[in-house]
């Protein structure tokens, strides 16, 4: 079977041709030979018969008779006269021949030999034996012909008809299944395969057929792949576009704005410009002013000096004022250190007194009035304390305020060293702001020129955005379109049995 | 001691009469001793605590060339007991042949009070007789004999013991 598959169609078709043809021929052969062979057969048999008859009476009578002279003379004439009759022997038992055609006994021999027992005389039994030539065959040649002819025709129209039955099985067969698969993929279904078994020219026609098939299954799906991409795509597109369209108006709407605003900015660019001279006179007046500042300030710390001086002055002569408050105040806790041992002696007087008695009443009143004294002088001194303290107070205070002032006077003058620097500072900073001024009006005037070619450029950009917009809504015009195409695609492929739903071999 | 300022208010006809007090402050109360009473006055030493002596006495100071006991009138009149201030001040007490300090944070004067101004004090406190006003503050008189008691006892306890 593996043979037969990797025959070609040629040798499929050439085999079956040659062997129906040899099968044809043989049986041909073999049914004339067969038909010749059985008339032949009945030919010589009738012949032989017929032939068998006269020769017997003829020789029985004869030999009987003894003629056999006569005999030998009717061979020779039968010899003579049938020209298939090669030559007629008679024999006795003994195989002694008794007449003959011919002195040849070889002739007898050649050709269809018929045999006929023969009685003879005297119980005698003899064998007649007559060769005839074969020319019997030479005469049923046409007959064979004939034979050979129809033999040949009905052999042919067999071998045609089990030819064609071999044709349908081996092509014919396989070309109505590409049929029936070429109708299903004109039906859209691509689940059909060819049986591509074998390598002859249809299973190499099935293989390409199946590989058509495969691919075109893949194409399909590709294209039902590439269809939803496109869908994806073109539904991005659109609202990327959309999204584009809606930035392309902003855009718009944005330059338009920034249109407006350097329109704005130049208008200010031309205030600036003026502001700009102007603040060239402020800086030339400022320079003045920090020169008529400078030379007040190195007064003003002049005299800051001077008070400082002062100011030192009075504060040591406060701390000198504090020194001898303190110095009062020791000297009147002495004096109330007294006072306290007068008032203690006093008490001891007034109780020294009492305990003399009447004699001692005058004393007790001196006691008491000391005593007075003593709480006298002791509240004095005591108010005089609280004085002191409160001077003491009112001068830490004066003296803490003095050192402030001093502190002040002092951040004053640093100040004003400061101012001054800060003054010249001022100054330079004028003349480098008249300069700077000076340059931001040339650049000023640069900007105003940009300016005004940032503004063609913005009308510019506006076209183009416009533009933009008009080719964005080309373009969503156009993606519609394809989403559509897609959409149509898609149905169209849709259509197709994929190999997702096989189908099998036909 | 003197008579009892306390005793002569019982008659009218002492009650005119005044008697001199030296008074003074402890603690939060002021206090007064008369001035018969008295022996003298003068800046408190350092006391020198006695071992087993009760509350009322702080110890026993040095006074005048004596030796001489200290009641604590803060700790008889249940108060707390401070350190003495600058101002302290030691008042020498004599009573029936029994002497005693008693210590004035300050002593504020010299006062010759009416005995028609003593009366009897509304609340109960150890070793005073009565009490009157002073500049519009209530004083109380110390009994010098109340206040000798309780060295009197100490005394004759160490001498039982003895």
């Amino acid at each position: 079977m593996s043979r037969w598959l990797r025959l070609g169609l040629t040798d499929k078709l050439f085999v079956p041709f040659v062997c129906i043809l040899l099968l044809s021929v043989i049986a041909t052969a073999f049914l004339t030979l067969w038909g010749q062979s059985g008339r032949d057969d009945e030919r010589i048999a009738e012949f032989t018969g017929r032939i068998k008859d006269q020769w017997r009476s003829t020789a029985h009578a004869l030999w009987i008779k003894g003629e056999t002279e006569q005999l030998s003379d009717i061979f020779r004439l039968a010899a003579e006269m049938d020209t298939m009759l090669n030559a007629v022997t008679l024999a006795d038992g003994n195989g002694q021949i008794i007449a003959s055609s011919s002195s040849d006994l070889s002739a007898r021999t050649k050709g269809l030999i018929i045999e006929v027992p023969v009685a003879g005389p005297d119980g005698q039994t003899g064998r007649l034996s007559a060769g005839y030539a074969l020319e019997l065959a030479d005469r049923t040649f046409l007959d064979l012909i004939t034979s050979i002819l129809l033999t040949g025709l009905v052999t042919i129209i067999v071998g045609a008809f089990v030819y064609m039955k071999v044709l349908d099985l081996v092509i014919l067969k396989r070309i109505r299944s590409a049929s029936d698969a070429a109708t299903a993929i004109a039906g859209r279904d691509l689940g059909l395969r060819l049986d591509d078994r074998g390598e002859d020219e249809l299973a190499t026609l099935a293989g390409a057929f199946n590989k058509m098939t495969d691919n075109l299954n893949e194409l399909i799906g590709q294209i039902q792949t590439v269809t939803g991409d496109i869908d994806l795509r073109a539904a991005g597109i659109m609202s990327a576009v959309e999204s584009q369209s809606a930035l392309s108006s902003t855009q718009s709407e944005e330059v338009t704005r920034i249109s407006e605003t350097m329109n704005a900015v130049a208008d200010q660019t031309k205030k600036i410009s003026t502001s700009a001279h102007e603040v060239v006179r402020i800086a030339d007046d400022t320079q003045k002013s920090s020169d008529l500042g400078v030379t007040a300030t190195d007064e003003a710390r002049r005299l800051m000096d001077q008070i400082a001086s002062v100011n030192n002055e009075r504060v040591e002569q406060i701390h000198e004022l504090k020194r001898r408050a303190t110095q009062i105040g020791d000297v009147m806790q002495f004096i109330e250190q007294i006072a306290d041992q007068t008032k203690l002696i006093a008490f001891n007087a007034s109780i020294e007194a009492a305990g003399a008695g009447e004699m001692g009443r005058r004393f007790e009143v001196v006691a008491r009035e000391i005593r007075r004294l003593a709480e006298n002088v002791s509240e004095s001194t005591g108010q005089i304390r609280t004085r002191i303290v409160d001077i003491q107070q009112a001068i830490e205070r004066l003296a803490s305020t003095s050192v402030e002032e001093s502190n002040k006077v002092r951040l004053g003058s640093d100040s004003s060293l400061h101012t001054v620097t800060v003054l010249h500072d001022i100054r330079n900073g004028s003349t480098r702001t008249t300069q700077r001024v000076q340059e931001i009006s040339e650049a000023i005037f640069t900007q105003d020129t940009a300016s005004a070619e940032l503004v063609e450029m913005l009308s510019g950009i506006d076209s183009n955005a416009r533009n933009l917009k008009q080719g964005l809504g080309d373009l969503v015009v156009i993606a519609s379109d394809l989403k559509e195409l897609s959409g149509t695609l898609k149905g169209m492929s849709s259509g197709f049995i994929l190999e997702g739903r096989p189908r099998g071999l036909v | 001691m003197s008579e009892s300022p306390y005793r002569s208010y019982e008659s009218q006809a002492d009650a005119d009469l005044t008697i001199s007090l030296i008074i003074g402050s402890i603690g939060r109360r002021l206090a007064a001793v008369q001035l018969s009473d008295s022996r003298g006055v003068s800046i408190p030493g350092k006391v020198t605590s006695i071992p087993g002596a009760p509350l009322s006495l702080s110890g026993l100071v040095y006074f005048r060339g004596g030796i001489e006991a200290v009641v604590n009138l803060a700790a008889v009149w249940g108060e707390t007991s401070v350190n003495f201030p600058t101002t302290a001040r030691s008042v020498l007490l004599e009573a029936e042949g029994m002497r005693a300090v008693v210590i004035f944070d300050e002593l504020l004067d010299l006062y010759d009070c009416p005995k028609n101004d003593l009366r009897s004090s509304d609340i109960e406190l150890a070793g005073i007789s009565s009490v009157f006003d002073w500049r519009g503050k209530e004083v109380f008189l110390l009994s010098g004999s109340e206040l000798l008691r309780y060295v009197e006892a100490f005394v004759s306890l160490n001498s039982h013991k003895r």
